[in-house]
């Protein structure tokens, strides 16, 4: 049986972020209650199939999970692994500065949770002001430091880059100060400005500016740099960490792996088959009250739709694929999109050795347009 | 009119006899179309009248010619806001070389800037027409339709032609039914034909069977026979598009009549572009559309030709740049072509050294210069009407354009007519946008081919990263070519999106560069984060990059898009 990933969504968050497009909200206690018991009824629809793999890693992410405290996070964990937590399991945490204390972090460590993700974001408290973040920068670092007193061996810390307004120089000092923390994994996400947000109007107004590209990738290529004189492997677009300290959850998307989402709005994908659940966290709790799995929609592709989309995903990692792993996955689409290859191998967008083909880290902050060639 | 004869509008629109999308999108007509009316007149008889809405801008002037030649009058309609435009004089002078009757119509006099008076002396002046039974109407409010009804049945002549004489009919238009073959617009000048009957086109001696005739209401209405002086529209159960050519006269098979109809001046295209598919395995599906299309508008033409840079496609001629816009849009719409158009360009007579001459529609194929003794450049007689205030920005267009002044008269009213002598080549750039801004709107502008004059041009060639791109090539005159080829490359430089590499654009003639500019590569096109719930998103994301790509051609490693081609067109432009 191929093992399987479990996703949980925890949409509740203190404020909204100023560039946040992702499903997530205030609320109430009482909603918060219902939707826990939602969360409950949703699980045990997927028992059966939950029973039958062997989960690999667990993901609570959000909105804000760690403003839940942990005698409501850790029954969550509990009835996920049904009480029986595998060898070699990865749990993470996604715990927002602001939101987390020494003995709640020890508690969480105990009850099963190895891994924690920090969105520090950035270490100017402008910049974080800017971004609509509920924190400041020394609450970060002191956020990092209880997850590490806590035991806590394997901590991420989220940057964004590209800021309206940021120098180069901010940038850097922002990701000097994340190193000399010494987490294991970090992910540097450049800015993308979604319509509808309070910072979209802000540039859309003129009050704010966006960077121009070629700042913005002087950012990242220079992260590259300096991350990779730090020892960090760059194993994804986004994502660096130290030998032995991806995340092996994230990995799971990027290799068309199995995975169960459990939670608004979350995605499912196993068996070739993606499912999205509802994105109103009314309907999503009234479905589940009357015992329905909450599906949005399912999607299912098969043949060259498939094979491109894996490609694709694995072409982010500094993996990127087996030609003779897709050959025998696809045999009869993989022909055709081979000829794609090559043209891209010819003009050096991809690079290919030994039967693995990669796109090399120099173009990973175009990868997209090499992308658009595969379709 | 078509209300006031009974015509039922199930809807109601503007333009009810402009049936294509885009006729009704840019508020003019392309294409002539007939329509039947019956009217009861005052002397109590009831006449069947043949209308023929034509088009008004000097591209179209074959349509119109073509729709004249099948009438005994016309209607002269004039707008009376605007007054007498250039292309009012353009199409008045074709009715009265074919001798039509012509009844002066001053229309939207129910607007309050309309002024009749002022618009018939203007007529008077222009066109020497006597003005004073010239009929005052709006067609939005009904307003005079019952006078020009009455003024066609009294002043038009009825259709001469011998209803016992073996049969001639004039075909006028056609188009393409999948079910039914070619159907012919026809009109009977002599005779008469049934259903059933053997017909025979008279310029390649074929024949067929007659399928369906009918006449036109707002479709087409099936009819028995059609008779001496109807227009109508015959089906032959004609598949091939050869054997119906525009101006052609059908006659019966059996009894076949002693000679054809005059036809038409056929006109000579004066605009060609090279038309090609963005994936080269489309080429044949152009030229099927190529081939219905042409059925429908007989004054394109095209050829096979092909292009280092772009693969196979066609060099097709047309009668102006309106017109290669229309058939450009109309192959992308009715015939889902995806296609890239090369820059207009005219027909250069090149003389060699060795004393033979050429004709070059496509710059791409212009002799190397050491081979050249001379060339010489079509030039038109241009009409300029507008306001007296805008006469001296008008003056500095035509300067501009290489304009050499002719003529300037001043009519009653306070409006002027420039004739100038231009070469049809700056015509094509953006003279008419020019024209419009600077005279916000209130110039208008017709012109006649007038003849070819030896000029001193020079072949702009374009590099792109060393690599000649023959589409991208210009002719320009040699007193302008440094600063247009500066302007052409810098304006390449905008419209050429960053590719993952740097590109060079280089301006050349023959082997010096005289203008140059670098594309910086492409920094960033990224999606950040990408997990689980984020696949569909990025997979769309990916598909739209990918419809972007179709609008691009490539060239050696560089995708260039549509715009590319047309840099020379806005050189003047301000950025």
């Amino acid at each position: 049986m191929r093992p399987l990933s479990v996703y949980v969504h925890i949409p509740f968050c203190l404020r909204k972020c100023a560039y946040c497009d992702f499903p997530s909200f205030t609320a109430p206690e009482t909603l918060v209650e219902e939707y826990l018991k939602a969360l409950k009824i949703e699980i045990e629809i997927y028992r059966p199939f939950l029973s039958e793999r062997k989960i690999e890693t667990v993901y609570f992410g959000g909105g804000t999970p760690s403003l839940l405290k942990p005698e409501k996070l850790l029954p969550l964990l509990d009835l996920i692994l049904s009480g029986k937590p595998g060898d070699d399991l990865e749990v993470t945490l996604e715990a927002n500065p602001g939101t987390v204390n020494l003995r709640e972090l020890k508690a969480l460590k105990e009850g099963g949770f190895n891994r924690i993700s920090i969105g520090a974001q950035s270490f100017q408290d402008s910049e974080l002001a800017l971004l609509g973040r509920i924190h400041n920068s020394a609450q970060a670092r002191e956020a990092f430091e209880a997850a590490r007193k806590s035991g806590f061996e394997n901590i991420n810390l989220d940057l964004i880059f590209g800021l309206p307004g940021q120098s180069l120089g901010d940038f850097l000092y922002s990701l000097n100060q994340a190193v000399s923390l010494a987490p294991e994994h970090l992910s540097l996400y450049c800015l993308s400005i979604e319509k509808g947000t309070p910072l979209f109007l802000k540039v859309k107004s003129g009050e704010l500016h966006s960077l121009g590209d070629d700042l913005v990738a002087s950012m990242y290529h220079s992260a590259c740099r300096i991350l990779a004189g730090n020892r960090y492997e760059h194993y994804e677009i986004s994502n660096f960490a130290q030998p032995g300290y991806r995340s092996r959850h994230n990995m799971v998307y990027w290799t068309y792996g199995d995975y169960l989402g459990f939670g608004l709005k979350a995605v499912s994908f196993h068996d070739g088959i993606r499912r999205g659940n509802l994105g109103k966290v009314d309907q999503y709790i009234a479905s589940l009250k009357e015992g329905k799995a909450p599906i949005a929609y399912r999607t299912g592709k098969r043949g060259v739709a498939a094979l491109r989309e894996e490609a694709i995903l694995r072409l982010r990692t500094s993996d990127g694929f087996l030609e003779e792993e897709l050959r025998q996955k696809y045999p009869r689409a993989f022909p055709a999109f081979q000829k794609k290859l090559l043209a891209l191998k010819e003009s050096g967008l991809l690079e290919e050795s030994k039967g693995r083909w990669r796109i090399r880290e120099r173009y990973f902050f175009v990868s997209l347009e090499i992308m658009a060639r595969l379709m | 009119m078509l209300e006031a004869t009974g015509v039922k509008l199930r809807i109601q629109m503007e333009q009810v006899l402009d049936q294509m999308d885009l006729e009704r999108e840019k508020g003019i007509t392309i294409k002539a179309h007939p329509v039947r009316l019956e009217y009861r007149a005052k002397d109590g008889q009831t006449y069947i009248l043949n209308l023929i809405d034509t088009p008004g801008h000097v591209d179209f002037t074959y349509e119109v010619s073509r729709a004249l030649a099948a009438c005994e009058g016309a209607l002269l309609v004039v707008d009376g806001t605007q007054g007498v435009e250039a292309q009012t004089l353009a199409n008045a002078y074709l009715a009265m070389d074919l001798n039509l009757d012509l009844i002066p119509i001053i229309n939207k006099i129910d607007l309050p800037n309309a002024d009749p008076e002022k618009t018939k002396r203007e007529i008077e002046e222009t066109l020497l027409l006597d003005t004073s039974d010239a009929i005052l109407t709006s067609a939005k409010e009904g307003v005079g339709t019952e006078e020009v009804l009455e003024a066609i049945v009294k002043r038009i002549r009825p259709p001469r032609g011998d209803p016992e004489a073996p049969l001639r009919a004039l075909i006028f238009d056609s188009h393409y039914d999948p079910y039914k073959g070619v159907i012919a617009y026809v009109r009977i000048v002599d005779g008469k034909v049934r259903v059933g009957d053997k017909i025979m086109m008279m310029g390649i001696d074929q024949a067929f069977e007659v399928m369906e005739l009918g006449y036109f209401k707002l479709g087409m209405v099936p009819k028995e026979e059609l008779q001496t002086g109807e227009v109508g529209y015959l089906a032959a159960n004609i598949k091939s598009l050869s054997e119906t050519k525009v101006g052609d006269t059908i006659t019966s098979a059996l009894n076949p009549a002693f000679s054809p109809l005059p036809g038409f001046r056929h006109l000579k295209p004066m605009v060609f572009c090279g038309l090609y598919p963005t994936r080269n395995e489309d080429f044949p599906a152009l030229r099927e559309a190529l081939q219905k299309l042409s059925l429908n508008d007989a004054s394109i033409v095209y050829e096979p030709e092909s292009s280092p840079a772009l693969g196979f496609g066609f060099r097709c001629g047309f009668l102006g740049l309106l017109h290669m816009e229309i058939v450009q849009e109309r192959l992308e719409r009715e015939y889902e072509q995806e296609l890239v158009a090369t820059a207009p360009s005219v027909v250069y007579r090149v003389f060699l050294r060795d004393g033979s001459s050429l004709e070059i529609d496509n710059p791409a194929k212009f002799p190397s210069p050491e081979h050249v003794d001379h060339i010489e450049e079509p030039f038109v007689r241009a009409i300029i009407m507008v306001p007296q205030e805008f006469v001296g920005p008008m003056m500095e267009l035509a300067q501009n354009k290489r304009g050499i002044f002719k003529n300037m008269e001043y009519m009653e009213g306070g409006r002027v007519i420039l004739t100038y002598e231009l070469p049809l080549a700056e015509i094509l750039l953006d003279f008419y946008d020019q024209l419009k801004s600077r005279s916000r709107g209130y110039a208008s502008f017709d012109y006649e081919f007038l003849e070819y004059r030896k000029t001193d041009l020079v072949k702009l060639d374009i590099m792109v990263n060393g690599k000649q791109v023959d589409a991208l090539c210009y002719i320009l005159p040699q007193e302008k070519a440094y600063e247009h080829a500066r302007k052409i490359v810098s304006r390449l430089r905008k419209t050429i999106p960053r590719q993952l590499f740097e590109v060079v654009i280089q301006g050349a003639i023959g082997s010096r560069v005289i203008a140059r500019e670098t594309i910086k590569p492409l920094r960033k096109n990224v999606l950040a984060k990408c997990y689980g719930g984020d696949v569909t998103r990025k997979m769309k994301l990916l598909e739209k990059q990918k419809e972007g790509k179709k609008r691009m051609k490539r060239v050696g490693n560089v995708e260039i898009p549509q715009e590319a081609f047309f840099s020379m067109l806005k050189i003047d432009t301000e950025e």
